[in-house]
């Protein structure tokens, strides 16, 4: 049995975290994926790579495909609408959207992707009573730039700065309608990293869908699996150990499903772990009591949400949110290493 | 080790693990008999051989960092359990074992690998016996070696880690790529049938094997059976409801002769399948039907498989027996059958034989092996002339036994209803389905009030209740509690839509602002944008909550001059007219200016958390309203204003007026004017005209109207009634009684 492996500027790499890496893998309808053997070991395809940045992280997309021509072409289009929802997300991009809000306040006549995301995110604030909050890009200058400054000082910024800081976080101080966001207070900035990956990996998904991918499973920096796998069972991905993430530490099967996973351990600011990018919103400080947490839902912008509202808020208000998300099972990892299920 | 593993959470009998190893034992045979002038023969025993090349130094390599000690070799494929501390964790494999059970056997070389329980590799590295010499192959070791050492990244249950293909290891590609691929189907194959592990949806367990006898598998479900005598079948065709109906094949002699002995069974189930088919069979069978498969045998007169199978008129459909789940009726195939000969229930005199078996594949996608069917065996015979059908049927559950996951705590995520990707506004309209059922039961309480407003104007004080109560639930609820303050910024929204390509689904996200401003749409058309402003608008309530407070206070009121009131009123027109443009051209500007309501102030943010400046603001306009109710709304609000203009196109008006009412026309005074002086917004002319731009639809007028206390017309109706005389409008209909004009005060 013969087995070949064409590739597209392939380039091994060493196995990246999987909150960064980017990665699609997907098989024309009824294709096989390559590289996954069936029982009589007679499938085969050919196997495209692209590897380049996305949202500022290393990024690839792996897809078997019978002809280059139609990989190349899907290719193109899943770069290209990653490219665009970047080109309105990114924080850093000075021509985005996002970067327009946080200079001006406001934003006219948002995008349908600016519009449609800024009225998720509003409302997983409020469906989680503030905990997950994309007006806490205050919080994260204050801390980097803390970091940066004192690298000596591990106690974290003062508490004065802090308190100056979080009265500029509050989700419900964004008017988002069809003609304009504006943030209401002078000095509020959002950031999207929190949910826009979970975004763009479902604009991707539906991308590929249209396109007649079936059977696949796209991870940008969030993971949503399209149907089964192509040999008909569920997808199967591994979780990362939250106390040990160079490790995974439980698999999960996804159907027509998306999980995200949040941990601290991705950015921490200081050697010690205790001052990361996911603050509670409410007090501005890092949030310490989960390891991690994952959470399977339909929808990967939903899990992503809402895996950062569950991180950040205490774990008795973790059931709450998750009921009122609906359709939600989250995997929560206590920081004693206890593990919760929740299913709502 | 412990004599035994662990099966699908249950412990697997000592014997059935010999069972498993004898098998292995004669693949193995069957193998090396196969392969004998390839393979050294000292791979033959390849139980016994490989503990002697597993060193510790060895050990270290495919599972390092711990003190590990080795269990037996069992199970299939074969697997070595791996203890630390006492406990199993994990195990070892060759791909030289599970590649012969994968069925790939070209591999020249043994790979062995070490997994945890939940999937993790540990290590891989090459098993180098002295007989086999790797040189000779040709291919770079080192290059397999490192590329091997990698496999540690890999989870067996991960296959989507792009991380590890394997062209590093250029020359021994495609041997890497079958190790690889070796390493993580038999890791997958030995933790699905024997860790204590399954991560999924209920499926039909296809690997986990359970030894059960044919009574074990009636008495537990597992199968069911059918017995039908001659009498039965006569008697079913006597009730069946016809004439002279009868079978087609005539009924044998014996009334309690068999008829039919049935048995049906889903044997794609290890536990089901491998306990009625040989091993072979059920593995050959199972590849040929990949979805699902069924054992029916049968014995006695009735053939059930009868003959129309054979032939394509009949699509090659079994007539004679058949599937129904959910009202759908799932067919037996010919293409899909395959002749079993005879099976035998038990084993020596108890058994009975069945001398009409098969294997039936289904792969028809209505069909769910997991849910309760029923399995129909079809009769046919003639009634009347006409062909008749009479069922037998029987019902079938997969027994929870068979199916993985069930038990299984992860088992809830297949629970999760999936490809609900709902998009958000309609998850909105979910999240908010309590809400919205609240508003929807508040406007037709609002609609039928409105629609009775004759009834219950009559009744004063009931009135000032209901039109209090209603308010307090829109400030109270719709206002603070459920933010649905309509605002100038959903009607500019609104009207720039059709100038935007934005999906219509935008528009749609909240779903009590969306209804709120469907109903005041509806209304503009019947009662004039009055019932908004004086009934669904929070601030509207606000301001007329604190007017009645300022009045119990005794708060002096103060009222314009109807000349001040006309110079005012349009200025609200003119704040709309202004903001209408900047929504098309400078929504910037526009963001700014619609701060002239002070709604997000007061109503949506509850004061808190707004600029010092926004909230002097709303409290100067309330702070207005306490000695002139309503000021904002009747000289201010763009709202007001739009939906004013909008509203001038009502078709219908409900507010009653009596000929008496207001000066006559030509005439400079006179007639009745106390509905328009107990009219705190001046809506009412003096001409008795109702202006309706103006009016907020509070009911006041109309309560004057019907008390026979103060409507001077009534008042006269009523002495006269009360001294007995006939009613003064039987005599002149239509004349005004009050020449020299009537202003008395209003009503508290």
């Amino acid at each position: 049995m013969d087995r070949s492996e064409t590739q597209m500027g392939l380039k091994n790499t060493t196995l990246m975290s999987r909150r960064r890496a980017i990665t699609i893998m997907g098989a024309a309808s009824g294709l096989p994926l390559a590289g996954i053997a069936t029982q009589s070991g007679a499938a085969a395809a050919n196997l495209y790579t692209w590897e380049g940045a996305a949202l500022g992280a290393q990024a690839s997309m792996t897809l078997a495909h019978p002809s280059r021509e139609g990989a190349e072409r899907i290719i193109d289009l899943a770069v290209a609408e990653v490219r665009r929802l970047e080109a309105i997300f990114s924080l850093h991009l000075e021509s985005s959207e996002l970067a327009a809000l946080n200079r001006d306040g406001r934003l006219s006549r948002p995008s349908m992707d600016m519009l449609t995301l800024m009225t998720e995110a509003v409302r997983f604030g409020s469906i989680s009573d503030g905990a997950f909050d994309v007006s806490v890009q205050p919080l994260w200058k204050l801390y980097s730039a803390h970091f940066r400054n004192n690298k000596g000082d591990a106690k974290g910024p003062a508490q004065g700065e802090i308190d100056d800081v979080v009265k500029l976080v509050d989700y419900r101080r964004i008017d988002v309608n069809p003609l304009f966001i504006n943030l209401d207070k002078k000095g509020m900035e959002i950031t999207l990293n929190g949910i826009a990956q979970g975004y763009i990996t479902d604009k991707v998904s539906e991308l590929l869908r249209a396109n007649g991918i079936t059977n696949v499973l796209v991870s940008l920096g969030e993971t949503r699996a399209l149907d089964t796998h192509p040999n008909g069972r569920p997808w199967l991905v591994a979780l990362k150990d939250p106390s040990n993430p160079n490790r995974t530490d439980r698999t999960i099967d996804l159907t027509d499903m998306s999980v995200a996973t949040s941990g601290g351990y991705g950015t921490e600011f200081d050697t010690a772990g205790r001052f990361h990018h996911l603050f509670n919103p409410g007090m501005g400080t890092s949030a310490l009591q989960h390891l991690g947490v994952s959470v399977i839902t339909p929808r990967a912008t939903v899990a992503d949400a809402l895996s950062t509202a569950i991180y950040v808020s205490p774990t008795d208000r973790a059931d709450a949110i998750a009921r009122k998300a609906g359709n939600v099972t989250a995997l929560l990892t206590l920081a004693d290493g206890r593990e919760r299920v929740i299913r709502a | 080790m412990v004599v035994g593993g662990i099966f699908g959470g249950r412990v697997m009998p000592a014997n059935l693990v010999l069972r498993a190893m004898r098998n292995i034992a004669v693949g193995l045979v069957m193998a090396v008999a196969g392969t004998l002038f390839t393979v050294p023969a000292a791979q033959a025993n390849w139980v016994d051989d490989v503990k002697d090349l597993l060193t510790p130094e060895f050990l270290a390599q495919v599972w390092p960092g711990e003190e590990i000690t080795l269990g037996e070799p069992e199970g299939r494929p074969l697997a070595i359990p791996v203890f630390v501390d006492g406990e199993q964790v994990g195990y070892l494999i060759s791909t030289k074992q599970v590649g012969n059970y994968g069925g790939y056997a070209g591999s020249p070389f043994d790979v062995v690998a070490g997994f945890t329980n939940t999937g993790q590799v540990t290590g891989a590295a090459m098993l180098l016996s002295h007989s086999e010499p790797i040189i000779g192959h040709g291919v770079p070791q080192s290059r397999l070696e490192r590329y091997l050492a990698q496999l540690n990244t890999v989870h067996i249950w991960n296959r989507y880690t792009a991380a590890l293909q394997p062209n590093v290891t250029q020359g021994a590609t495609i041997s890497a790529g079958l190790m690889r691929d070796a390493v993580i189907l038999g890791a997958r194959v030995v933790i699905r049938t024997r860790g204590d592990v399954y991560v999924g949806p209920p499926t039909v367990d296809r690997t986990g094997f359970e030894a059960l006898a044919w009574e074990d598998l009636i008495s537990g479900g597992s199968m069911v059976r059918l017995s039908l005598t001659n009498r039965d079948v006569a008697e079913a065709f006597a009730l069946a409801g016809y004439n002279e109906a009868r079978p087609d094949i005539p009924l044998g002699e014996d009334p309690d002769g068999t008829f039919l002995e049935f048995f049906a069974a889903l044997a794609t189930p290890a536990s089901i399948g491998q306990n009625i088919l040989r091993q072979k069979e059920y593995e050959n069978f199972s590849r040929e039907f990949a979805d699902q498969m069924f054992i029916l045998a049968g014995v006695g007169e009735y053939d059930f498989k009868g003959e129309a199978y054979r032939h394509a008129a009949n699509q090659k459909r079994f007539d004679r027996v058949q599937i129904v789940q959910n009202g759908n009726v799932i067919y037996f195939h010919g293409d899909q059958y395959k002749y079993k000969g005879r099976l035998e229930t038990g084993q020596g005199r108890e058994g009975k034989v069945l001398n009409q078996a098969g294997v039936f594949g289904v792969d028809d996608p209505l069909f769910d092996p997991l849910a309760p069917f029923m399995i129909q065996v079809l009769v046919h015979g003639t009634a009347d002339d006409a062909a008749i059908t009479i069922p037998f049927e029987v019902a079938y559950q997969l027994p929870a036994r068979h199916i993985l996951g069930l038990e299984e705590e992860e088992m809830a995520m297949g629970a999760l209803s999936s490809s609900d990707a709902r998009p958000i506004w309609v998850q909105a309209w979910i999240d908010q389905q309590i809400d919205v059922a609240v508003l929807a039961v508040a406007l037709i309480i609002l609609t039928i009030m409105l629609i009775k407003q004759d009834a219950i104007s009559r009744h004063r004080y009931a009135y000032k209740f209901i039109r209090l109560g209603f308010l307090a639930f829109t400030l109270g609820w719709l206002g603070w509690y459920a933010n649905a303050q309509l605002s100038m910024i959903n009607v500019l929204v609104y009207l720039q839509a059709p100038f935007r390509d934005l999906a219509w689904t935008s528009y749609m996200v909240e779903p009590l602002i969306v209804i709120v401003a469907g109903y005041t749409v509806f209304s503009l058309f019947i009662w004039g944008r009055s019932l908004f402003c004086g009934w669904l608008c929070p601030f509207g309530a606000l301001q007329e909550f604190l007017a009645r407070i300022a009045k119990l206070f005794r708060i002096p009121q103060f009222q314009v001059s109807r000349e001040t009131h006309k110079k005012l009123w349009p200025l609200k027109y003119v704040v709309f007219a202004a903001l209408v443009p900047l929504a098309f051209f400078s929504p910037e500007v526009m963001v700014g200016a619609v701060e002239v309501e002070p709604f997000k102030t007061a109503i949506t943010s509850h004061f808190q958390n707004r600029g010092f400046w926004f909230v002097v603001y709303a409290v100067a306009v309330l702070a207005v309203g306490l000695v002139m109710e309503r000021a904002y709304c009747r000289f201010l609000c763009p709202l007001g204003a739009g939906l004013a203009a909008a509203g001038r196109f009502n078709l219908v008006r409900f507010l009653k007026r009596k000929p008496e009412c207001g000066t006559p026309e030509g005439e400079t005074a006179g007639g009745c004017h106390l509905c328009e002086v107990s009219c705190e917004f001046q809506a009412i002319e003096p001409s008795g005209r109702i202006d309706e731009s103006e009016c907020f639809y509070c009911l006041d007028c109309q309560v004057e109207y019907f008390d026979d206390q103060r409507c001077p017309p009534l008042a006269v109706e009523r002495k006269r009634r009360e001294r007995g005389l006939p009613p003064k409008s039987a005599q002149a209909p239509g004349r005004k009684t009050f020449p020299g004009g009537l202003v008395p005060q209003p009503a508290e």
